[in-house]
């Protein structure tokens, strides 16, 4: 017994000692590893005095293949500009913003960081950051690169983004096939109409007896292909709405527009495609898994409205034979390009702001990032890219960049897009927070002026008004 | 009589074989998907059994990522938890159980609130508390916590000792003994079960605590494995298989050291009313 | 009485002794930490500019003008008194057969029954998403010979019943601890019954529930806290829908902190919380009567 006691103690002691050995192995090892070691911005700024290596920290919610690119692009960086070094951080998608939140209260916020778009603004008013425009104004063609990448606001750039986004509808070429659906047409300008679509999905869903919609005997609890899918994102939902005149919020940020005729007339539509077409299952709350993706392959839906970025499992899966259309149009076409900036945080200090914009561009630079393109997981910002041959096809020269994409694609940017307006509206998360359960009462199969009713005073108080005023073609007043 | 207990006992399996189907459903769920494509993962319906074994997605998480060095420092991290928590709540459980001393209400108090605060409005204090220490991106944060005797296990610990006789410490005292001697020599034997317990649970919690090191880690090298696993998963898209082949590999540790142990803290002791040992 | 008073004060000392990393941890793990987020609860700070503040405008606000506040608090109270009680006495019943002495293979259920509660919750949430799939999830496959097709974690009325399961599914921990307490009951005591004729039910009420009283306790004051404090499941499966019906408490304070930049409402908001807390926690404290401490409890 007295060993043991003994021999407990002993194993205190050791533990201790060894934690404060530890201790300081792991600050060893720390300063170790110094080509890429936390820096601190007085740390950073000592060293530049000393006419020596820039540090950069990066923080990026890039994963998987997305990942890997960035990580090559900001090696071959680091190549071509031997007084920079940049430390990245890759924070999980679900927790960045809390870590950033975290990061920037203890004074330590990145230099260069992905940012959520609607932040860019917010963050950029209160002096946080640094405003891109007299950086970019010697080095880049304004004139190649497309408006969506920049997050300019009273005549200040707060984020470029380093690639964009857009919505298509894609659809199994298959079932399309076999279903006797005449392919849409890929023009954005002249896309199919809000009730072709609808016909398709008629067309498209099945149970498991083959019975259509409609149909005697249909069995809407066993499907074997829907025809397509409601999502319960905004950002789809909100193109549509645009579409036929309407929209979430109002461009000056003071009302919602989501209860005008214009805006309900599409959410009436919408939840139909549930519940008296019966084509679509009701939209899932949250779902990380890529059913959508995988459902269209395998067979089991028809065709869905999506962003390019799904194509990226296409990509994964070798599998090209989808193929694109526009968005299906109300009263006028409507599609949407976007993209999550990266902003530069002010360091007050003029060479690393000077160095940070350098990565920016070069994230940003196709040539660098070739992976993202290449597997779909972003486009291009440079319009040159999609017009001269041999840009093009470094990143197109594959299954899944099909004609049917890529003539979307040459359409999409000769028509009129509409405005992300969570970028140009003021709270526009807190004010999505109260919408949204409505827009799941929706969902469920109430009608849709009780759902909406009393939204508009509930919402009042959230409103802040806008950053800048955007015209995305709202008729609703 | 005994017919009686045989069925009881042979519906009492039967029950356990059905629970344990459903308890080990997921680790088969993950099992099964770590080696598949990621296609084939949620494939509806459910494909029970991938078509070739996708063994490569093991190889590729170690060559992809560091991942083998993520599992080194979970245990560095983990050893160290589980040594503090082990001996920083059994002293302070002893103490609140078995001595009286002023004010022990107060600090007991003070223990079990900690366990009621809401982690989420201390995450940047307690940063910055650690920035200013020069804590950040080290292992000093996610492994000093251990020894400030969490409230969970303190509070564990106590209840266990309370249920221990005072007879014994009554007559040790008697015999001159200090709280230090009761606590070595009659405490700490008698504690085998419960402190196992403690060591265990320290393991699985500190094993898959992500929160901790992503507020706190930031070079990709430090990164504990449950950490690393986020990274599989990102905005738009999901490398599943690798998750689910990173998953597998983090939970065989923790299933080995729980087969191992599961014994010796289920018997217990026996308290048969007289001192041991 | 000079003698006694010695020992009072050294075993003031040697208490003092045993609770010093515990101390020391809290002051500067918890008690810092906390009254800043005291003083910032006071405050309104969006984290980006410096604090501002504004007295109880937070307090109040919670109470009267926020749209979420008191439907987080409805949530999360709806669960607690679902989950609670379940996961108490099933947890309990499972130990309780886990533990019978004919039983085979207990070594082997033992450790099946742990792995839920090791499965990073990654996985886990993947898979339960996947088995309450509406449209061809696993339950919904096996139910439908039975006629029963629902939305599960989808549908505003189950959402919470949903979640609870899967978190009475990872109790491992608790039933654990069940069986380890189990262990220390002394045999004899079950003897005694026995020799007064006693079947398994006076067993149980006679020995084994009294005897189990201490780590019982511990079990449910843990599971309040707990359960008060649920997060993960909203945060990683329904994102706190459909239709709010499970944004938890936490939750909406996560989001007010990180997503909204309302650092001095969250601040608020666990302050709340951790009072109702603590005043369950003594509550449950003071009526503790019906625990018996084997060890002559002060």
């Amino acid at each position: 017994m007295r060993k043991k006691g003994f021999s407990l103690c002993l194993a205190a002691i050791t533990c201790v000692s060894l934690l404060a050995g530890c201790g300081e192995k792991a600050k060893e090892s720390q300063t170790a590893d110094n080509t890429s070691a936390v820096q601190t911005q007085e740390q950073e700024a000592a060293d530049e005095q000393n006419g020596e290596v820039i540090q950069l920290k990066f923080t990026s919610w890039s994963a998987g293949g997305e990942q890997k690119a960035v990580k090559q692009a900001l090696a071959s960086f680091e190549e071509q500009n031997p007084g920079i070094k940049v430390e990245a951080e890759f924070i999980d998608n679900a927790n960045y913003t809390a870590k950033i939140n975290t990061l920037m209260a203890a004074g330590d916020a990145p230099n260069v960081a992905q940012l959520n778009g609607y932040l860019a603004p917010e963050y950029g008013a209160k002096g946080q950051l640094l405003d891109l425009k007299p950086y970019l104004e010697g080095q880049v063609d304004f004139e190649d690169i497309l408006p969506e990448a920049i997050f300019e606001y009273d005549d200040k750039i707060w984020g470029m983004t380093f690639g964009v986004e857009c919505q298509m509808v894609l659809y199994n070429k298959a079932l399309f096939e076999e279903a006797g659906i005449d392919a849409p047409s890929t023009d954005a300008a002249n896309p199919w109409t809000w009730e072709e679509y609808v016909d398709a999905a008629v067309k498209l869903t099945k149970d498991i007896n083959g019975k259509h919609p409609g149909e005697e005997g249909f069995d809407s609890n066993n499907i074997s292909v829907w025809g397509t899918k409601v999502f319960d994102s905004p950002i789809f939902n909100f193109t549509l709405l645009n579409s036929n005149g309407g929209a979430y919020i109002a461009a000056e940020g003071d009302r919602l527009l989501v209860d005008s005729e214009e805006s309900k007339e599409v959410l009436k539509e919408l939840q139909d495609l549930i519940y008296v077409h019966q084509v679509a299952p009701k939209p899932a709350v949250t779902s990380a898994m890529p059913s959508s993706q995988q459902m269209l392959m395998d067979g089991q839906l028809g065709m869905y409205m999506a962003g390019q970025f799904e194509i990226a499992t296409f990509a994964e899966a070798e599998w090209g034979d989808f193929g694109v259309a526009p968005l299906p149009k109300f009263k006028k076409p409507a599609s949407m390009i976007w993209g999550e900036p990266l902003v530069v945080y002010d360091s007050k200090d003029e060479k690393v702001n000077e160095a940070a914009v350098k990565l920016v561009l070069a994230l940003s630079n196709p040539a660098e990032v070739n992976d993202l393109f290449v597997t779909a997981a972003q486009m291009p910002i440079y319009k040159s890219w999609y017009t001269d041959p041999e840009k093009k096809a470094v990143w197109t020269d594959n299954a899944w960049h099909n004609e049917s994409l890529m003539s979307y694609f040459d359409s999409l940017f000769q028509t009129e897009t509409t405005s992300r307006e969570a970028y140009y509206v003021k709270n526009y998360d807190p004010i999505m927070a109260i919408v949204q359960p409505r827009l799941d009462k929706i969902w469920d199969g109430v009608d849709v002026d009780t759902a909406l009713e009393g939204l508009q005073d509930e919402v009042a108080p959230e409103m802040q008004g806008y950053y800048k005023i955007v015209d995305y073609y709202s008729d609703a007043k | 009589m005994k017919k009686k207990q045989k069925i009881a006992a042979v519906l009492d399996f039967l029950f356990m074989l059905l629970l344990g189907l459903i308890m080990v459903f997921p680790l088969f769920w993950m099992a099964r998907s770590s080696l598949m494509t990621q296609s084939e993962i949620f494939r509806k319906p459910m494909q029970w059994l991938p078509k070739i074994a996708q063994w490569k997605n093991y190889a590729d998480i170690m060559t992809m990522r560091p991942f083998a060095r993520w599992m080194c420092n979970s245990a560095f991290i983990v050893f160290f938890n589980v040594i503090g928590t082990m001996l920083t709540s059994s002293m302070a459980a002893f103490a609140f159980a078995r001595i009286n001393f002023r004010g022990k209400n107060v600090v007991f108090a003070m223990v079990m609130a900690a366990m009621m605060i809401p982690s989420a409005t201390l995450l940047i204090p307690q940063f910055m508390i650690w920035k200013a220490l020069k804590g950040i991106d080290t292992y000093a944060p996610l492994i000093l916590g251990a020894f400030g005797a969490p409230g969970f296990y303190t509070f564990m610990l106590r209840q266990f000792y309370k249920g221990i006789p005072m007879d014994m410490d009554e007559a040790a005292r008697i015999d001159g003994a200090s709280p230090l001697d009761i606590y070595l020599k009659i405490i700490i034997p008698l504690s085998k079960a419960p402190l196992v317990t403690v060591a265990i649970f320290t393991f699985t919690s500190c094993w898959n605590d992500f929160m901790g090191p992503l507020i706190y880690l930031s070079s990709e090298e430090k990164y504990t494995a449950a950490l690393g696993l986020r990274s599989f998963i990102g905005m738009y898209t999901g490398q599943w298989h690798y998750l689910m082949a990173a998953s597998t590999v983090l939970v065989i540790p923790v299933i080995i050291l729980f087969a191992f142990c599961q014994k010796i803290f289920i018997n217990g002791i026996n308290l048969s009313g007289g001192l041991k040992g | 009485m000079k003698g006694k008073l010695k020992t009072r004060r050294k075993e003031t000392i040697w208490g003092w002794i045993f609770v010093i990393p515990a101390c020391m941890g809290l002051l500067i793990y918890i008690i810092l930490p906390m009254i800043y987020s005291l003083m910032i609860s006071f405050c309104s700070w969006d984290i980006i500019s410096a604090p501002e503040f504004v007295g109880l405008k937070n307090y109040k606000a919670l109470f009267t003008t926020d749209p979420h506040y008191m439907n987080s608090c409805l949530v999360t109270l709806k669960y607690t008194l679902i989950f609670v009680p379940s996961m108490l006495i099933i947890t309990f019943v499972i130990a309780l057969l886990l533990n019978v002495e004919q039983l085979k293979g207990k070594g082997l259920w033992r450790v099946l029954i742990y792995i839920p509660s090791i499965v990073p919750i990654m996985a886990s949430s993947a898979l339960w998403t996947f088995i309450y799939d509406p449209t061809n999830g696993l339950l919904n496959n096996l139910l439908a010979p039975f006629g029963i097709h629902e939305d599960w974690i989808f549908d505003k009325k189950m959402v919470l019943p949903c979640i609870a399961i899967m978190g009475i599914w990872g109790a491992g921990n608790t039933i654990m601890i069940n069986l380890s307490g189990f262990g220390s009951i002394q045999q004899e005591l079950y003897e005694a019954v026995d020799i007064d004729g006693g079947n398994w039910w006076a067993r149980l009420i006679y020995v084994t529930l009294p005897m189990m009283s201490p780590l019982i306790f511990y079990n449910l004051v843990m599971a309040l806290i707990g359960a008060l404090q649920t997060f993960t499941q909203g945060y990683v499966m329904t994102n706190g829908g459909p239709e709010n019906a499970s944004n938890f408490y936490m939750l909406y304070l996560y989001d007010n902190a990180f997503n909204y930049n309302r650092m001095g409402l969250a601040c608020a908001q666990s302050w709340l919380l951790f009072l109702v807390i603590a005043l369950l926690t003594i509550f449950l404290f003071r009526t503790s009567g019906w625990v018996y401490y084997g060890g002559d409890a002060e």
